[in-house]
């Protein structure tokens, strides 16, 4: 049963953390991300343009494994398209730093700007600024408001992942009844809250018998936090 | 005596030399930038930018120099906005969505709202420090984690989000041209100037800040000073709450986590001294310039924003190193007077 | 012994001996035994060792916030050097030792001779050391350290006590020593009671300050690459607003803000109180968003009661008036 318990644990900690920042899982993630901000510039350079196009693709912030990946294949991306490609973030997941950055490229005066918003309502107001000035808009990895995006792209669908997240839970466990808790990596990411609930959703109607022993609990993107608790919660709720 | 009539200026400016060497790197740095940046720096849709985005940094500068005055510092002041703009959107989505109200009286409420919590964190802080005498630091590491804690519980991590537009126009809206944030700042900076430098009240925050036992055995009622210090450290919260919240469109626990330490850099940028007893607002008021000018104008060039990070931390290294280096200076020349004059 | 108990060691080590025993009777099973005691210990001792060298320089009024950007400056420093250099586990820890001597001095430089307020050249530091890592290494974490290295991080001794452990002893012994036993650990006194009435002592308080500032970062060096040694990797980003966590646990414990008080003792149990707060929490089984605002109460009813504690002794001190 002890045993049970730490694969459930690992299995939640390894997916969670796989939202910002685990360097283990970023190459099965690494093709989405790339690939993803690949896919948002060509939909933003029209085919056939002679001059060459500024876009801005701005991740949620730099310097972290999984954005790092998406640099590589925005950039990439860049040059296989002729285009000229600004990638750049805040230096934290700050939405008010992500807002004035995105102000400054308005007065730039860039053709499109490929944002992953830190909090879809917080950028609203810029975004249609954007509009406004007839700048394209996308977002990709987190979705922003949609009337003030031409197109969004995403790397996953929520409710799948969601879904899946939970499926392969049961799968490693063996069983689908039992304990379990939710270690994630920062309690306000929109996008990990908003799997945690559909998979939540999904898992009272498929799994009746998995009971979820505690709120969730955060480890601020911390490996070495998430470890602490992931203890802490085997202790508390054996078996 | 042969006093020529630039003596005078030359004198002000040396009193204030400080400040002085301020606004000189500002110039400086504007200059820079719009030279960089081959002129967009000064064009009207970045001013215009800058000055939406500088006031809600600005009033948290301002917000943890009145505190750092006192000696003191105030590590509680950006989550007391955030958790006030947090009651203050609850109310307005509350009344305006769900009361089917009306947009003026959600705003009024909100408003109301943003206002009652910040006081109540600030006299939690004031209370810990004017009465226990506990320090500063201390007191303020922990409101600042219990100010959150009361953010994340409401939140639950989430944002709290749909105003109606009368609230959001105090972000984003304009008086002949002027972005209605910039108008509200520079009415708040003068009324600080006011109120610190020029009142009574004002003058003993600093002597507070510089000798608090001589000055609780002058008469000053020490403790008063301080909570009122504390409250009007919230106060500015209250504002940068309102900018915030109305500049974004909601109200989460985390908006504007840097700019904590930004805040204390500006603080002691603009020269106020870290122990209390000196600072001026005009001093701080150009830092938050020089700041906020740096990270647009970096922003235009594309620099890495770590890069960024790292100019103002070299920036605040210079400025201080120029003070002690004039102050050096000005420690000789005392000296060579006095040596003169002995003779 | 009625000394001591009257001392903020004695009250600190109360309010720990009261968590504690919530702890126990909350949840008995999980918490009251060494497997978790140990867990809580390897969990913490990173920043036990950070507080180490924290308290000298809080002993003498002053303050270091780049505390977390010396720690992964130097646990970077010290992974590419084994990677690319030489993989020997001392030299590991030595390079980075030696980065965070190196930074610590700057730090010194511009405190003790440049005479900058140690919080703003901490801070400034902070932004460019940060700053500057954060450009190089992206934030990439580096995996490849050497397996001698992670194998030796594994180890445990009598298959309880984590090898790093031994890395805090030798720490806590050194920092009490030296506080205690030497020269400089008076002088750290001195300044902290007053700092000119030191300086006319005789204590060359320029030097003095300069070294304390290279102790910390030796001290934070060897943290940032014990902690290497826990985890296998090198996550550069970890260490950002450790800082705040190592002072909170100094100060706590008891060091006074202003300088001229505190003890080892005290630092060791403001870290164990910080630690049993967060495994607390998750063992008592209270909801997570009542966490942050609990350890933050509890922190501010430790400071209160302290104070208090200081009122009261003062008040019931005898005074003499020398007519």
């Amino acid at each position: 049963m002890f045993k049970k318990a730490i694969s459930v644990m690992l299995v939640l900690v390894m997916v969670t953390l796989v939202g910002c920042s685990a360097a283990t899982t970023t190459a099965t993630t690494a093709a989405p991300a790339a690939t993803t901000a690949a896919a948002a510039e060509t939909t933003a350079a029209p085919a056939g343009g002679s001059e060459s196009y500024t876009i801005v693709v701005m991740p949620k912030l730099i310097g972290i494994p999984y954005f790092n990946r998406s640099q590589t294949g925005a950039e990439q991306a860049g040059k296989d398209l002729g285009v000229n490609v600004i990638y750049n973030g805040p230096s934290v997941g700050d939405a008010a730093q992500q807002v004035q950055m995105i102000e400054d490229y308005i007065t730039q005066g860039v053709d499109a700007i490929c944002v992953a918003p830190n909090d879809a309502a917080a950028l609203t107001p810029v975004l249609q600024k954007a509009k406004d000035a007839g700048i394209k808009v996308l977002d990709w990895d987190t979705p922003a408001e949609k009337s003030v995006v031409e197109l969004s792209v995403h790397q996953i669908d929520d409710k799948e992942l969601a879904q899946v997240y939970y499926d392969q839970l049961v799968e490693i466990a063996g069983t689908d009844s039992g304990n379990y808790a939710i270690i994630t990596g920062g309690l306000s990411a929109a996008n990990l809250n908003t799997w945690i609930d559909l998979g939540a959703e999904y898992a009272k109607t498929k799994y009746p018998n998995l009971k979820l022993v505690t709120d969730k609990i955060g480890s601020d993107e911390s490996a070495d936090i998430a470890y602490q608790k992931s203890l802490d919660l085997i202790k508390t709720y054996p078996a | 005596m042969n006093q020529s009539p630039k003596i005078p200026l030359y004198k002000s400016i040396r009193d204030n030399s400080k400040e002085a060497t301020l606004i000189v790197v500002f110039i400086v740095i504007t200059l820079l930038l719009t030279l960089l940046t081959k002129g967009k720096f000064l064009s009207s849709a970045n001013l215009v930018s800058m000055a939406f985005q500088l006031p809600e940094f600005g009033f948290i500068a301002l917000g943890m120099m009145v505190v750092v005055l006192t000696g003191g510092i105030n590590l509680s002041v950006i989550n007391t906005a955030a958790m006030s703009s947090i009651f203050g959107a609850l109310i307005i989505s509350k009344v305006f969505n769900q009361g089917a109200g009306n947009a003026t009286v959600a705003l009024i409420g909100g408003l109301i709202g943003i206002t009652v919590v910040a006081l109540l964190g600030g006299a939690l802080n004031g209370l810990a420090v004017a009465h226990f005498g506990v320090a500063p630091m201390l007191v303020t590491i922990s409101t600042m984690m219990i100010f959150e804690g009361v953010g994340l519980l409401i939140t639950k991590g989430g944002a709290i989000s749909g105003f109606p537009s009368n609230y959001m126009w105090i972000g984003a809206g304009k008086i002949l041209g002027i972005p209605f944030p910039m108008i509200l700042y520079i009415l708040a900076v003068i009324a600080f100037v006011i109120l610190l430098e020029h009142t009574v009240w004002g003058r003993q925050v600093y002597m507070v800040g510089c000798n608090p036992t001589a000055t609780y055995f002058s008469g000053v009622n020490n403790r008063s000073v301080l909570m009122r210090v504390y409250l009007l450290s919230a106060a500015c919260g209250i504002f940068a709450a309102v900018l915030i919240s109305s500049r974004y469109n909601s109200a989460k626990v985390d908006y504007g986590s840097s700019y904590l330490m930004k805040s204390i850099v500006a603080t002691v940028l603009g020269g106020t001294d870290i122990n209390g007893g000196y600072g001026k607002v005009i001093g701080t008021v150009t830092a938050v310039l020089i700041i906020q000018a740096i990270s647009s104008g970096l922003n235009l060039l594309n620099v890495n924003r770590f890069l960024t990070d790292v100019i103002m931390g070299g920036l605040l290294l210079v400025v201080l190193a120029i003070n002690f280096i004039s102050m050096v200076i000005s420690a000789r020349r005392n000296k060579q007077q006095a040596a003169a004059k002995a003779v | 012994m009625k000394e001591w108990m009257k001392t903020k060691e004695f009250m600190i080590l109360m309010i720990v001996s009261v968590v504690f025993l919530i702890i126990s009777i909350g949840n008995p099973t999980a918490f009251l035994n060494t497997g978790n005691i140990f867990d809580i210990v390897k969990s913490n001792l990173v920043l036990a060792i950070a507080a180490m060298g924290m308290l000298p320089i809080i002993l003498t009024g002053g303050i270091d916030v780049s505390v977390g950007a010396l720690m992964g400056v130097a646990s970077v420093m010290s992974a590419y050097f084994m990677i690319h250099v030489s993989d020997n586990i001392a030299l590991g820890f030595l390079a980075g030792a030696l980065t965070g001597v190196v930074l610590g001095a700057i730090n010194g430089a511009f405190i003790a001779f440049m005479k900058m307020p140690p919080i703003v050249a901490t801070l400034g530091t902070l932004s460019i050391y940060q700053g500057l890592m954060n450009f190089i290494t992206n934030g990439n974490w580096i995996t490849n350290i050497p397996a001698g290295f992670v194998e030796f991080g594994k180890q445990y001794l009598f298959d309880l006590v984590p090898i790093q452990f031994i890395f805090l002893i030798v720490m806590v012994t050194l920092t009490w020593w030296l506080l205690k036993y030497t020269y400089w650990g008076r002088g750290v006194f001195a300044i902290g009671g007053n700092i000119i009435s030191a300086e006319r002592i005789g204590f060359n308080v320029k030097k003095l300050q300069f070294m304390l500032y290279m102790f910390i970062g030796f001290v934070s060096g060897i943290a940032g690459v014990v902690r290497t040694s826990i985890f296998g990797q090198v996550d550069p980003k970890v260490f950002t607003g450790f800082e705040l966590k190592v002072i909170g646990a100094v100060v706590v414990g008891g060091a006074s803000t202003s300088g001229g008080y505190g003890s080892v003792l005290g630092t060791l149990l403001g870290v164990v109180l910080m630690g049993l707060l967060e495994n607390g929490m998750i063992l008592l089984k209270i909801p997570t968003f009542w966490q942050k605002i609990f350890i933050g109460s509890v922190i501010l009813f430790a400071v209160t009661a302290d104070i208090l504690r200081a009122r009261r002794a003062e008040a019931k001190r005898v005074k003499v008036d020398v007519a």
